[in-house]
This record gives structure tokens, sequence and C-alpha cells, in this order.
């Protein structure tokens, strides 16, 4: 091996710092994060910009998505989803692709890329078509407004400053660390950031619902439902001033009743096409709640549903069911209330018979139990359980 | 790698835990019931389970579930109250969590039911079951219980399954079979319902 010469060192010196610029170049274009421009319909980023990258992020999360196992199929409940989306967005519509997720949680999001997702357990939750066009109108406010290239550029300025402060305050003070000092202040000032993001999605969602002929004051009555059953479920909105991403559903309530007086009521009543649409996998839904395993919670959800006065005999079959697997003292007789008023009710399934009958033979009412039984099977001709019970019926 | 580390919860298998090679004969299953392993098998113990395998548990898998007591969850994970910080219990500040768990007065449907609910909760919900065929069924010379299902996990595979079970001496004991619709189930069958119809209970 020759020693290297002066001439080549300087040559690779000259080198290794030019492709070191390079990589600044790359890795740290990241523009503002404080006066973006809105997303135009049909944009793209620049392939070698940052934003390219969070896009890059987000396709794979797609990717996923499309063939994910708790992907609903469903048509008409795609179309719907799709259908608010595309009353709302207008020119972006084309832009915006949907995925309805088989989920208990309650959420909705929409990303840079037009991915946007929404879980059963929020459209089981909405009241009405209203109240699912306003959370999608706030997401869409996150996407016309680059809420996420934002909060990355924001994210990413604050480190390079925090790493900057931490070195700089240790030189002076010798020995000590001031990173975890430094690093708190900037977080707060991030989460502050994402809080405004939120007032501002707020603003353009409700406006977007507002044109779009949806009711405005559904807006502030989502957080309302929120408020209620958080209440219920003795987990109160804690909200700490320094520390959350969002603003407390209280404030958003208030905004929104207050931007919504702003608003002109619709001229005629809005679509309401959720409950008819949601229909078919409405008892999935609710059977995906009790899973969930949050007892108080999702009870208050079945009591909101259940005056809500749409199909109340399956929210009564199910509110059953939630008594009958908790099975604390006395659950079982309450489950029975349930399953009876549920099997006279508009809307129940046909299990609610069966399980009157069950819950009637554990309590020794041999012939009463028989009777729904029949019942059962009278309405469930293929049921899946027919040879059990039969047995029931021959007295085994 | 997301989605194997679903399915494999959901099987009740522990990550880290070897497998080992059962040999032809007699096994017992935590002192409850002894089945005839037709040829060897790998196995593994699990959350409350014993998981066997041929070609894999992804593939295909026999989980024995052995003598769950009245009041306890099918998986220790799917016990949400166990999980609470007794600190923040003793103090009041409980979570709103209730766990399904197994009474000794179950009928068939609430087994069915609890089988599902808990391999769903351990499956993190992401996987879809569809139930068939609750029937009678006469385990190790007891009155039981079996269902067929279908489950479609997050890998997007189709798997058919079958349980049979049976409370014996206040005490749930299932086992779970299930394979690939595609080839796994139909061949590992005619062993399992070997395995299945050798069972006999340990106070036999």
């Amino acid at each position: 091996m020759n020693p290297i010469d002066r001439r080549t060192f300087t040559t690779g010196l000259c080198g290794c710092m030019l492709s070191g610029l390079a990589g600044c170049a790359t890795t740290h274009q990241t523009g503002s994060a404080y006066d973006l421009s809105d997303t135009p319909p049909g944009y793209k980023p620049d392939i070698h910009s940052d934003e390219a990258g969070l896009w890059m992020q987000i396709n794979k999360t797609e990717a996923d998505m499309r063939t994910a196992a708790n992907r609903i199929r469903d048509k008409a409940v795609n179309d719907l989803v799709h259908d608010i989306i595309c009353r709302l967005t207008q020119d972006y519509c084309a832009d915006l692709r949907p995925y309805v997720l088989r989920s208990p949680e309650w959420n909705a999001a929409m990303f840079p890329t037009g991915l946007t997702f929404v879980y059963t357990g929020f459209l089981l939750q909405a009241k009405n078509e209203s109240q699912v066009a306003a959370v999608l109108g706030h997401e869409f406010g996150h996407f016309r407004r680059r809420h996420s290239l934002a909060r990355m550029r924001d994210a990413r300025t604050k480190d390079d400053i925090a790493a900057a402060l931490g070195i700089g305050l240790s030189m002076v003070v010798a020995g000590a660390d001031f990173s975890r000092l430094v690093n708190l202040g900037l977080n707060a000032s991030k989460l502050a950031f994402s809080r405004d993001h939120e007032r501002e999605a707020d603003a353009i969602g409700i406006d977007l619902m507002s044109k779009a002929g949806y009711d405005p004051y559904e807006a502030g009555a989502v957080w309302r439902r929120v408020i209620d059953i958080d209440a219920a479920s003795g987990q109160d909105d804690y909200h700490d001033p320094y520390l959350s991403t969002h603003p407390t559903h209280e404030e958003r309530e208030e905004t929104l009743k207050k931007l919504a007086a702003e608003k002109r009521k619709p001229a005629v009543p809005p679509p309401n096409r959720l409950h008819q649409v949601v229909a078919p996998i409405r008892a999935s839904m609710l059977a995906d709640q009790i899973d969930l395993g949050t007892f108080k919670r999702t009870e208050k959800l079945f009591d909101l549903l259940i005056a809500d006065g749409l199909n109340p005999g399956e929210v009564l079959y199910y509110k059953g069911e939630l008594y009958r697997r908790r099975n604390k003292e006395g659950d079982d007789t309450l489950a029975l209330g349930l399953y009876h008023e549920a099997a006279e009710a508009a809307g129940a399934p046909p299990e609610a018979l069966r399980q009157v009958g069950l819950m009637r033979w554990r309590k020794g009412d041999k012939d009463g139990a028989r009777e729904y039984f029949r019942r059962y099977l009278g309405a469930t001709p293929g049921a899946f359980d027919r040879e059990i019970i039969q047995n029931y019926l021959k007295g085994a | 790698m997301s989605r194997i580390i679903v399915l494999l919860a959901l099987l009740g298998l522990a990550s880290c835990t070897p497998f080992r090679l059962v040999p032809p004969g007699p096994l017992t299953v935590e002192h409850t019931f002894v089945v005839d392993v037709p040829h060897a098998w790998n196995a593994v113990s699990g959350d409350r389970a014993v998981l066997m395998t041929m070609d894999g548990p992804t593939l295909d898998a026999v989980v024995f579930h052995p003598g769950i007591e009245d009041g306890k969850t099918l998986f220790y994970k799917v016990d949400l109250e166990a999980q609470q910080n007794p600190l923040l219990v003793w103090a009041g500040i409980e979570k709103d969590l209730v766990s399904y768990r197994f009474r000794k007065d179950m009928s068939e449907h609430e087994l069915m039911d609890l089988y599902i609910a808990s391999a769903t909760k351990m499956g993190d919900h992401k996987i879809s079951f569809a139930a068939a065929n609750l029937a009678p069924f006469t385990l190790g010379g007891k009155p039981g219980f079996r269902f067929d299902y279908t489950v479609t996990a997050p890998d997007g595979v189709h798997r058919r399954g079958m349980v049979v079970g049976a409370v014996v001496d206040e005490k749930l004991s299932m086992i779970d079979y299930r394979g690939t619709s595609l080839y796994h189930f139909e061949k590992h069958k005619p062993a399992v319902d070997a395995m299945i119809a050798s069972l006999r209970f340990v106070k036999d």
C-alpha cells in the first residue's frame, strides 16, 4: 500500500466536505413550520424534500391498511364516508382515500397524502351524519393546513435548539446537565403548537360542514357526548395545560358552540344516512365495544344509543351482554331483564330470545326457557346452534 | 413482524419460551388430563395454555387449556384487573376495566363466547372470528361442547379451527385446534381428532 500524498489528501478532504454539505442540504431541508401555504388540490411534494420522506412513511402505512384484516369491506359504509368527505372538501375529493377499520376505539384521522381512516367505534358513537361530518371536516383542516409537516418541522427545529442549548449551558456551568430542563420547555412549546393546530382545524371543520349543509351545532355536540362518556367512566378529561396535545373537550365544545352561532342553520334538514348505512355492521360494532372491557364507559355509550331511539332492541340486547359478562352480584337478573326488554323491542336480534331461554334455564325455569328456545329457533331457521338448543328442548 | 406477534399472542404463546419435542405416547397436560400423542410433536408452554405444532404455530396449532378455575380468565394477559397498579386500587383510583371470566355454571354458548372474546382481546381486536356448529360433545367421557370457527388475523391468512371442551370438577378444559384453511387444517386434523378421542381426565 502506498502512503497517501498531500494532493490526494486535500482532494479527498474537499470531497468529504462537499458530500457533508450535500448531506446537510438533504437532511436539513426543512423550510419553515410557521408560514406553510394550504395544500392545493392534486398536490404532490418535491421528491427531494423532507415532506416527501413524510409521505413515503405514510404510504407504507396505507399499503398495510389496504389489505388489513380489520378493514370494513361493506361498500355502502365506505361509499357513505367517501361521500361525506367529498361534500365537505369539493375539489380535494379525488385526493382523499378513506379506509373504514373495525376497531372499537373512537378515532379518525386524515394524513398529508390523503390517507384517511375512520374507526367503527367512532361511527357507532356518532349520533348522526352531521357529527361524522364535523370530525372529518376537522381532519381535513389538518390536511389542508399541512399540520403534520408543520409539526414535524417544528419538532426538528426545537430538537436542534434543545441540543445546542444543552451543550451551551453545560459549557457555562461545568458538569451540569441542562438537557432535561431544556427538553421540558421545548416539548411544552411543541405541544402548544399542536393545540393551536387543533383549534384551527376545528374552525375549518365547522365552516366546511356548515357550507356542505350539515348542522354546525352538531360539532359541539360531538364533544358533549365525549365529555358525558368520560364522566360516566370516572375518568374526566384530565388536562395538563403544558403537556396536552389537544385543547380540553370543554373548551372545544364551547368554542364550537360559539362558532356554530355564527353559521347559518341548514335551510333543509341535513343529510342523515348514517344509521341506515351502518345497520348491517352495527351488531359487531356493539359487540366490539364490550370486548374493550371498559364497563362504565360502554354502559354510558349504550344508554346514549338507546336514548337516540334507533333499533333500541339491538342495543338493549348488547347491554344485557355487558352485564352478563361482568357477572357481579345481581348482574344475571339485570341481564335477564334487559334481554326480556330487548326481545320485545324493535330491532332486537333473535339471540335476545335465546339468552332469555338460557338465563331462565339457569334459574330453574325450564318451561319458560323452552318457550323462548322455540321462539328463537322459529326466528332463526338456520341457527348455527340448533343441535344444542334442541337438546335443551328435549330436556337435557 | 407485528402481525406475527399479534398472531402468536392470539395463540397464547410466550415469545421467549423454547419449544420442546413431545415423543409419541401419553402426555399429561398440567395434571388435568392425558392425551395419547400419535407421533412426535413440538410443544411450548404459554399463557395458561400448552401449544403444540407440527409445521409452525402460524400454520397449525393445537392449544390445550387445562383446568381453568372458576373466576379466572382464559389467559392471564386478558385479566385486566390483575394488571392494575395495586397502590392505585388501594387508593380507590381504579381504571374502568372489567375482565371476562370463566364461571363454573356457564352455558355452552357462554363458553364459546368466552373463548372468542378472550382470543379477540389477545389479538388486540385485529382478528375476526366467525363461529359455527355449536353442538354437544363428549370429552373424556364428560358432557361438553364443540364448535367450529374461521378466523382472519392481521397476516390476512384464512384459518379454520375447532374447539372442544368440558367443565369437569368446576374447571374448564378446552382443546383448540386451528390451521390454514388452504392446507394445514385438514393435514393434521386426523391426528388431532385421535388425540381428542384419547383424552381422559386425570381424576378418572
